[in-house]
């Protein structure tokens, strides 16, 4: 009953192996053995001389042109819909997708509905107060909030871990900004989003490689942009395409929270600089 | 030829392998409950990973814990435990971002390796005051103190909470 065609492990081990010393062999003559050269300029060669060559400064030239622009909008809502990678333990990435609903009026009005796999969740600014509602579970938890959304922003980070979803949106124009910390900028060249005709930058900066498609014309609106981490040997993306109003009809309710029934008030969870609860 | 060579021993490599891989099931479980890491959503944030990182950390530690209580909880499931439990454990995959039923906590996808889970940590009795958890055990009521929400399970009190934009729970002392 046995298979002897079939060959077993050992037999197997020593053909690779016998192969494996083959290759070895051809890869030492560099005329063979097709060894990759090192390119200038590639990835890594962050710091040094070099480092400004790779900056086109068109590129950061309208990277502040949009900055400026965003700051300058009154009201803007936007759909967008996103793609979020995860790694886990083993190097796997798992991909989750979802979709923002952004409703801004400048300087303190913000409101934003996150539906993804993982989540749902609302978060409503009204110049005064924040609220971060769970929906599935029905838990909110607010608390009171700075007077503008670029510190509201800055706070719910440092404060609580939270990054308001395309809150790039509201720090590109502002000091805040890390325009200053990029290492590399390139225009890739035109490239439509939705049927829209944007051009298509990409940059670096420490731990991350990102790209962003901004609209041409009169309305330098970020239409759609690609984050990667570079942290991670893994190199997760996450990626966010944006449809813009620049004339939403809205109210003052709009921003205000209304518990739902059943609706449990909860607390926000501070961040610990160093884990507090190693037992 | 070369390339010929390198794919041979790439289908060598292949082949020796297949008999000895595990199962996806039992790499998920080997790995752990939580991804490692998370995509960065900006690029004008410090490096926001590490808040990530934290939480998961952390959460996934404490798994135990919750494990622990899921077993004495179970004994009370004579008292007329409610089909809420249920709701609880999915609150936590939802609301809780990465909780521990998705990748491997095995709320959903992998209850025969959850209950061995339990089984095998059964041994340990009392959450620890201050331990976060993705799920709550079953068996829980909802009781509001000074408008502010806890779990009660058993002689154990849970406070939801939002950590980053996820929901957790942390082990609290009995609320006056």
């Amino acid at each position: 009953m046995a298979q002897p065609s079939k060959p077993t492990k050992p037999k197997i081990l020593t053909i690779c192996l016998a192969l494996a010393l083959t290759i070895v062999g051809i890869a030492s003559f560099p005329i063979l053995g097709k060894t990759p050269s090192p390119k200038s300029g590639t990835a890594g060669n962050r710091a040094g001389p070099a480092a400004d060559q790779r900056i086109d400064p068109d590129a950061i030239a309208i990277l502040n042109k949009m900055g400026g622009y965003l700051r300058s909008l009154k009201a803007f809502q936007i759909h967008s819909v996103t793609r979020r990678e995860d790694v886990l333990d083993d190097g796997e990435k798992i991909e989750y997708d979802g979709v923002v609903d952004l409703l801004a009026r400048q300087p303190d009005r913000l409101r934003i509905e996150v539906d993804n796999d993982r989540q749902h969740r609302l978060y409503l600014y009204d110049g005064k107060t924040f609220t971060l509602w769970a929906e599935r579970v029905n838990y909110y938890a607010t608390v009171a909030a700075p007077p503008t959304i670029g510190q509201l922003s800055d706070e719910l980070y440092s404060k609580f871990g939270i990054d308001v979803p395309l809150g790039d949106l509201f720090l590109w124009g502002t000091p805040r900004s890390k325009v200053d910390e990029i290492t590399a900028a390139t225009d890739i060249g035109p490239s439509p989003v939705e049927e829209t005709t944007c051009e298509q930058y990409a940059f670096r900066q420490a731990g991350l490689d990102w790209q962003i498609w901004i609209q041409q014309g009169d309305f330098p609106l970020p239409r759609k942009f690609v984050i990667t981490t570079l942290t991670d040997d893994a190199r997760p993306q996450y990626s966010a395409v944006l449809t813009w109003s620049l004339a939403p009809s809205f109210d003052e309710a709009a921003f205000t929270f209304d518990p739902p029934k059943g609706a449990q008030k909860i607390v926000f969870a501070g961040v610990r600089s160093s884990p507090s609860n190693e037992r | 030829m070369n390339r010929l060579l390198r794919h041979m021993f790439l289908a060598c490599l292949a082949s020796l392998l297949i008999g000895a891989q595990p199962s996806l099931a039992q790499r998920r479980g080997a790995g752990g409950g939580v991804p490692r890491s998370s995509a960065q959503t900006s690029v004008n944030r410090g490096n926001n990973a590490n808040f990530n990182r934290n939480t998961n950390f952390n959460n996934n530690r404490n798994a135990n814990v919750n494990r622990n209580v899921n077993v004495n909880q179970n004994v009370n499931v004579n008292r007329n435990v409610n089909v809420n439990r249920d709701v609880n454990v999915h609150g936590g995959y939802y609301g809780g971002g990465y909780g521990g039923g998705y990748y491997g906590g095995g709320c959903c996808y992998h209850p025969v390796a959850t209950a061995a889970a339990v089984t095998a940590t059964a041994v340990a009795t009392a959450a620890v005051v201050g331990s976060v958890v993705n799920t709550l055990p079953p068996a829980c009521s909802v009781v509001a103190v000074n408008g502010i929400t806890y779990q009660q399970c058993g002689s154990t009190w849970y406070q939801p909470q939002f950590s980053g934009t996820s929901t957790t729970y942390v082990v609290v002392n009995a609320p006056n």
